[in-house]
């Protein structure tokens, strides 16, 4: 079942100015992305920005008003493509008279499993969420969190190819996150492509191997996350007297600005340079008490890319 | 593997059974025929009593002979529009409601047709209706059997017409529930099957007042929504044909209100047939060009 049907163009996802005007209302504006085969894609954007317009229209759930779109090597919304693809959408409430393995093995069937498949993805399923002791429980009893893995349990019965994941997380508390974070892990590790609709930038800097900036409904920014984070290579040195002749020696490496009394910052022309900076902090007699590469964290990049959304020539990744 | 369509309707129905739908609709229909029986006991007492004290006279000629086919009429037009507003209820927001709260899109986003899901809906609501309708029925006239011996002489196309009764206003419903809000839905198809109770009134109060124009008002707003068209077919054979003969024969004319004293047009059972047929295909075409 599992059998990769993406082998073609090689895209999991693949996307060219998608665009779904409601009414007057541009949901989405112009959608240009690729999504890598096994890859946990973090699609991000504010609240409105057309994340959940752009996973509906990859679901098939919705039809885009002008252009085209590939998943799993099949145009966006062909029916047969959606045996290989789970989803989890945000808002939802299941049916709640149901008991977790009914509701599971329900979503097997609508999938196209057969029985005996069902008989053993049902309680793999449900046991991957941490689900089996409550399997047989009205959904109606569940918690918020417990409701939120039945609904993962469902989106991976049929052993995806590549699941949606829209705000999975937004509802659980640390714990219940921490687990989806595993999850989506775990999927990786079986090779499952997953694109993971979030404005939790720090879920998304845990778990995601890519992301896509939108805003606007527009792709603003794109690329690998460790790209995205580098940036420029910045180190913070604490010393134990910033002296004036040790700036002068440390500006060979780069731009140093003094920050205070015993701190200090270096824009560096590259990575790597970090033990000469240590050596030559030594070599002028100063005292070395911390040296630090500093990171872009994705909320400033988040919000660079929100605060530049108007030039988005080089949205795609 | 089943179907996708008998697996959307076997949901549907095991969702009834969950959430008590079946229950209430139980309790609803002894209820209902109990109240019918206690009813009509008393009535059949009464007359029977009365004709005893005065013994059959000008004027009191077949009292007990019309009790039970007049009765037995009324009580299942009583179910008639009772099942009518059930099944309108049912289906007033199952696209509609669903797709408000999340449910569907979980489901659409699954290998299936749109149309499956539209079928699915109609058919697992055809057989809660069906059930309803049936066994209300039957128990209904098990009831007047057993006080009075009657039964009346085809009861089994008045039924089969009854739950194409049921298909027709669950198609409609289903139609708006792909159309509108569920709330807005209800109204609106809540509004026509009124519409059309009252169109089948109008064309029998023309007919006694031999009124052409009401009559044909009577006749259009049958045909734009035509439940009402069934019953009165259902109707016609409810009532045995010496009661038939004597409507026929009396100066009105018409017969009991809201009943047939004529056999239906078959073209008017087509239209309503293909009715039933074109509400569902839009339904479906409506649907599966939804955003969701």
């Amino acid at each position: 079942m599992a059998a990769r049907t993406d082998a073609q163009s090689g895209w999991a996802i693949e996307t060219e100015g998608l665009r779904k005007v409601y009414g007057r209302f541009v949901a989405l504006e112009d959608l240009t992305l690729r999504v890598a085969p096994g890859e946990v894609f973090g699609f991000l954007g504010p609240n409105g920005a057309g994340k959940t317009t752009a996973l509906k229209i990859l679901l098939g759930l919705a039809a885009a008003t002008s252009g085209s779109g590939r998943v799993l090597d099949r145009p966006v919304g062909d029916r047969a493509v959606r045996r290989h693809v789970g989803y989890l959408p945000e808002h939802f409430r299941f049916p709640d008279w149901l008991t977790g393995s009914e509701f599971v093995d329900i979503h097997g069937r609508l999938a196209g499993l057969s029985r005996t498949a069902r008989r053993e993805r049902v309680p793999q399923a449900l046991a991957t969420v941490g689900l089996t002791a409550a399997a047989d429980k009205q959904l109606h009893t569940y918690s918020k969190g417990m409701q939120q893995r039945v609904g993962l349990a469902q989106a991976i019965v049929h052993r995806p190819t590549l699941v949606f994941l829209d705000e999975p997380t937004s509802a659980l508390d640390p714990v219940g996150r921490r687990d989806v974070r595993n999850l989506i892990s775990r999927l990786r590790d079986e090779g499952v492509t997953v694109f993971l609709n979030s404005h939790l930038l720090s879920e998304v800097e845990l778990v995601c191997d890519r992301v896509a900036i939108v805003n606007h409904g527009r792709v603003v920014r794109a690329g690998a996350l460790a790209d995205l984070l580098a940036g420029e290579h910045v180190l913070r040195l604490t010393v134990d007297r910033a002296t004036e002749q040790l700036c002068a020696a440390l500006r060979a490496w780069g731009t140093v600005e003094r920050l205070d009394e015993r701190e200090l910052r270096i824009v560096t022309s590259g990575p790597g340079v970090a033990p000469a900076v240590a050596a030559a902090v030594v070599a002028q007699g100063r005292q070395l008490f911390a040296l630090i590469p500093e990171q872009h964290s994705l909320e400033e990049v988040f919000l660079g890319a929100l605060g530049a959304a108007g030039d988005a020539e080089d949205a795609t990744p | 593997m089943s179907h996708p369509v008998i697996l959307v309707a076997e949901l549907t129905i095991r969702e009834a059974a969950r959430r008590r739908i079946f229950l209430a609709i139980i309790l609803l229909s002894l209820l209902y025929v109990a109240v019918f029986g206690l009813g009509f006991g008393f009535l059949i007492q009464e007359v029977a009593r009365e004709e005893a004290a005065q013994p059959a006279t000008e004027t009191t000629p077949q009292a007990a002979m019309l009790v039970p086919p007049i009765m037995t009429t009324l009580g299942i037009y009583g179910l008639n529009l009772m099942a009518g507003g059930a099944a309108l209820f049912l289906g007033a927001g199952t696209l509609a409601g669903e797709v408000a709260s999340g449910l569907m899109q979980v489901v659409a986003a699954r290998p299936l047709r749109r149309g499956d899901i539209v079928v699915g809906k109609w058919l697992g609501l055809l057989v809660i209706a069906t059930l309803y309708m049936a066994g209300t029925f039957a128990l209904l006239l098990l009831i007047v059997w057993v006080l009075s011996g009657y039964v009346p002489p085809l009861p089994l196309p008045a039924v089969g017409l009854l739950v194409l009764e049921m298909a027709l206003l669950l198609a409609i419903a289903l139609l708006g529930s792909a159309l509108f809000s569920t709330v807005t839905n209800g109204i609106i198809i809540f509004m026509l099957y009124g519409a059309a109770w009252i169109g089948g009134f109008i064309e029998q109060i023309g007919a006694a007042l031999r009124s052409d124009l009401m009559v044909n008002l009577g006749i259009v707003v049958s045909l734009l929504v035509p439940s009402d068209i069934l019953w009165r077919a259902a109707s016609f054979y409810l009532q045995p044909s010496w009661l038939l003969l004597m409507q026929n024969a009396a100066a009105t004319g018409t017969g009991l209100p809201f009943t047939a004293s004529t056999p239906t047009a078959p073209a008017m059972l087509i239209w309503a047939g293909l009715y039933t047929v074109a509400a569902l295909g839009v339904a479906i075409a409506v649907f599966s060009h939804r955003d969701l």
